[in-house]
């Protein structure tokens, strides 16, 4: 009777680890700018561009996946890993060991959407447009184009060589981009930035991380923090159009020598204003704490304003 | 200008030093927040002379939002019109720039509230989050009594509220999931 039992957990314990181990293999004809909706609730994803027009998945499932549904028709195709009803998807430390483990392949033009919960994903090639949604886990992007949508709450986000309309967003993690083109939209809200781009407009957002930021040729620049500082550093752009505000943290501008613009710093209690691009320096309110400080340079074709409640500004030149 | 040189002689004539009228320690001392409501203070923001405003917990946040809708739109009944209430008798154009940003937005910030049931674990220090906004949003709306029209101030109260409301809207959603 005790052998039985044993027997029979451990043919019990068997049939899941089968399940565990369940693969899949999908390899299917679809459009050259088919729209793809890919589902995966823990683990990790890699999705590559190819220049076949064909969807293909491999590796395996979740251990606790109750397979997977896979719907291919008029130009949209859905891969979902079916997965039991779960509140809780489990520690994010236990990522690296749970989870789907999967590679897919996607057109070129493919317009393509992936969820997730624990799942961290790598996604590149993909020049119809990306939006990649996860919670727990890591992005790591490379070489997209068109719309590129980015987004995780616990994790870091690695964005190289993309073009495009360009939006990353974490809460909690850190973004790092290299090489971006067109239009640039960060936020964080504990977590830091560090961006070396070309795109022409640029807009960063944090509250209590840092950015710092290495731009080239931007036209118009955005960037505000509540607590954290913003160092952006701004090279070849002689007429931007720049807004920085912090509530107490501090703002760096790095500018080029030959700026032509109007600035207009203004401190609103209590913060201060430094200026080593020319000789003016900010004024004090004769009452209150305001100070502020006006002047051009050049022609005074761009336009650079910063703001602070209580932090500091600096502007510098190269 | 003469007032204005009026304005720094009555200035220049006044003493240096003011001794209150009375003890106002007690009234201090009510005021303290107890030492286990601070340890549970979010980060706080770097502390500057001119903004001492005392921490406001996201429920207190909350609390205010509520009470600030509840304020614009009540009425007590006697001074009701005979007539019926028409909606939206609060007009954010005929109130000044700063109150229409904070009317609209806390409004919209307690529906977010109101529509709350479960929050994900992942965002379960949300209420310290709110109420780091909560705090810059009040160290700007100081500054705006100092400055009280400047347009990159309003500006960046907008953004400040604009921001603490995406981030509901992203913790409300979690719990819908």
């Amino acid at each position: 009777m005790k052998q039985q039992l044993i027997l029979g957990l451990a043919l019990s314990l068997f049939s899941q680890l089968v399940v565990a181990a369940e693969s899949v293999n999908e390899n299917l004809q679809v459009a050259g700018n088919e729209k793809i909706y890919i589902e995966n609730m823990r683990g990790e994803v890699e999705i590559v561009a190819n220049s076949e027009n064909r969807f293909k998945v491999s590796g395996t499932l979740d251990e606790k996946a109750e397979g997977y549904e896979l719907d291919s028709k008029n130009g949209f195709t859905s891969f979902k890993v079916k997965m039991p009803s779960l509140r809780n998807y489990g520690n994010w430390d236990d990522q690296e060991k749970e989870g789907s483990r999967l590679k897919i392949e996607v057109p070129f033009g493919t317009e393509l959407e992936f969820q997730g919960v624990n799942a961290s994903v790598k996604v590149s090639g993909v020049q119809g447009s990306t939006k990649v949604t996860t919670v727990n886990g890591s992005v790591y992007a490379e070489k997209l184009q068109k719309f590129i949508q980015l987004e995780t709450v616990n994790g870091e986000i690695t964005s190289v060589n993309n073009n495009g309309r360009i939006t990353l967003n974490t809460v909690n993690g850190e973004i790092e981009d290299t090489g971006s083109e067109g239009r640039l939209s960060i936020d964080a809200v504990n977590g830091s930035i560090e961006t070396k781009s070309s795109a022409s407009e640029v807009s960063v957002s944090v509250v209590n991380g840092e950015a710092d930021l290495e731009l080239t040729n931007v036209q118009q620049l955005n960037m505000s923090s509540v607590n954290g500082s913003l160092d952006a550093e701004v090279k070849g752009s002689l007429t931007p159009r720049i807004e920085a505000s912090t509530v107490s943290g501090n703002a760096k501008l790095k500018l080029e020598k030959a700026i032509s613009a109007k600035f207009n710093l203004v401190a609103n209690a209590g913060g201060s204003i430094k200026n080593e691009l020319t000789s003016q320096k900010a004024e004090k309110a004769k009452y209150g704490p305001r100070s502020s400080l006006e002047f051009s340079t050049g022609k005074g074709e761009g336009s650079v304003e910063m703001n602070t409640v209580s932090g500091s500004m600096k502007l510098e030149t190269h | 200008m003469k007032t204005e040189h009026e304005l720094d002689a009555l200035i220049a004539g006044l003493s240096s030093e003011l001794k209150p009228s009375r003890d106002l320690w007690p009234e201090l001392e009510l005021r303290l927040i107890p030492a286990e409501i601070k340890n549970e203070e979010p980060v706080p923001l770097r502390p500057n002379k001119w903004l001492s405003v005392p921490f406001a917990g996201a429920y207190v946040a909350s609390a205010a939002s509520v009470l600030f809708a509840v304020t614009l739109f009540w009425q007590p009944a006697a001074l009701q019109p005979s007539a019926p209430v028409q909606a939206g008798l609060f007009n954010p154009q005929q109130v000044d720039a700063q109150t229409a940003i904070v009317y609209s937005y806390e409004q919209a910030k307690a529906e977010q509230l109101a529509s709350m049931k479960v929050v994900d674990p992942v965002y379960a220090d949300w209420q310290q989050q709110l109420a780091q906004w909560q705090q810059a949003i009040g160290q700007v709306q100081l500054a705006l009594k100092y400055n009280p029209n400047e347009a990159m101030l309003l500006k960046q109260l907008r953004q400040l509220y604009s921001q603490q409301h995406n981030y509901l809207q992203k913790v409300v959603q979690s719990g819908l999931v």
